[in-house]
């Protein structure tokens, strides 16, 4: 903080406009033309200076009692509030603390209330989610099985047709016997061609038919 | 134990000698504890390039698929075997998957998109999905012009 005195003893403007782009670097020296400038010193005349010194100390008196006055003022008022907290101030502070409390207490019990009716719906949600969860697990166990002993029944059928070594002769016989072919051939009208070689004969009528028409 | 497709190329060779081979070619199988299903038969072709195997060249084989179920592990153990027997040319193994009875919907799948159930369904979704905050000029409100730039 600036004092009052270095405020009215200054020699430069107090507004001082920002020169930046025009300031020379801090680590230039003083010019050599200016090496050996004094700068003039402001001349204050002695009556001017008796005079703003009698300002000032009137104003720094002035100050100090207003100061003084209100600093005086909050000490007295504490005094009283202090001496104010005394047994009726209590007791009424304890009456006040005793109806908080009971409306307090009030309150709690009727959000407790609530908590406990909220509970038991959630805990019947819950219990209702388990038990289908459950249940859907279940569902799809017994399906699983039922699944399984499907296919197994399906198997057992089926292993009546497995070849084994007694049969296996029986059954590379058959095979070399009746080659299976799965190729075939679609004409337009969607009948299959089954084979590979199989000879597809033009139905001769209907070229004929077609051709006497035309 | 999961079920496979065994699918050999065996050299062209007499019957009775083909006999023997496939005899041992399921012996094999049974010996690891699998099942045989099925044996077929695809006929004596010409193969799609000559193929050299066990120092020979082959242009024709005998194209059988074997049914098998076997445990998982005997499969890589069947395969060495295989490729040991100067009788098999090519060798393969496939998993058999089970039969789909998929339905035809074709029908259906060309309809216009509209009709789709599909469409419909994505369009109703969308309508849900409106933001309800953002202004959408009407055209039926009486101007008889856009007001905003378009």
């Amino acid at each position: 903080m600036l004092s009052q005195n270095s405020l009215l003893k200054r020699t430069w403007p107090m507004v001082v406009q920002c020169a930046e782009a025009h300031r020379k670097p801090r680590w230039v020296p003083v010019a050599k033309s200016k090496v050996f400038r004094v700068p003039k010193r402001p001349v204050v005349s002695e009556e001017e200076r008796l005079e703003l010194l009698r300002l000032h100390n009137n104003y720094k008196t002035q100050m100090r009692a207003i100061r003084r006055f209100y600093h005086e003022e909050m000490i007295k008022e504490k005094q009283t509030r202090e001496s104010a907290s005394s047994e009726m101030s209590q007791r009424l502070e304890a009456e006040e603390w005793a109806r908080c409390v009971e409306l307090n207490e009030k309150w709690n019990a009727q959000v407790a209330i609530e908590r406990e009716e909220r509970r038991k719906v959630e805990v019947n949600q819950l219990e209702t989610y388990a038990l289908k969860r459950m249940q859907a697990v279940d569902e799809k166990r017994v399906q699983a099985i039922a699944k399984a002993s499907e296919e197994i029944k399906r198997q057992k059928e089926l292993s009546s047709t497995f070849i084994t070594p007694e049969n296996l002769e029986a059954a590379i016989d058959h095979a070399l016997a009746n080659p299976t072919d799965y190729n075939f051939a679609i004409d337009l009208k969607g009948n299959k061609y089954l084979g590979r070689d199989t000879q597809i004969t033009k139905p001769k009528e209907a070229a004929s038919s077609a051709s006497a028409t035309a | 134990m999961p079920t496979y497709e065994v699918a050999l190329m065996l050299r062209s060779m007499p019957k009775p000698e083909l006999k023997t081979t496939l005899k041992r070619i399921s012996h094999a199988i049974f010996d690891r504890g699998g099942i045989i299903r099925n044996i077929e038969n695809l006929g004596h072709r010409p193969m799609p390039y000559k193929t050299s195997a066990h120092g020979l060249v082959h242009r024709e084989a005998n194209y059988f698929v074997f049914k098998i179920d076997t445990a998982t592990k005997a499969v890589s153990d069947l395969k060495e075997e295989y490729s040991r027997d100067v009788d098999v040319i090519r060798q393969r193994v496939f998993k058999c998957e089970e039969s789909s009875s998929n339905n035809c919907t074709l029908e259906e799948e060309l309809l216009p998109p509209a009709y789709r159930d599909e469409v419909k369904k994505m369009i109703e979704v969308g309508k849900t999905q409106v933001n309800r905050f953002t202004y959408k000029f009407k055209y039926n409100s009486g101007l008889d012009y856009y007001p905003f730039q378009k």
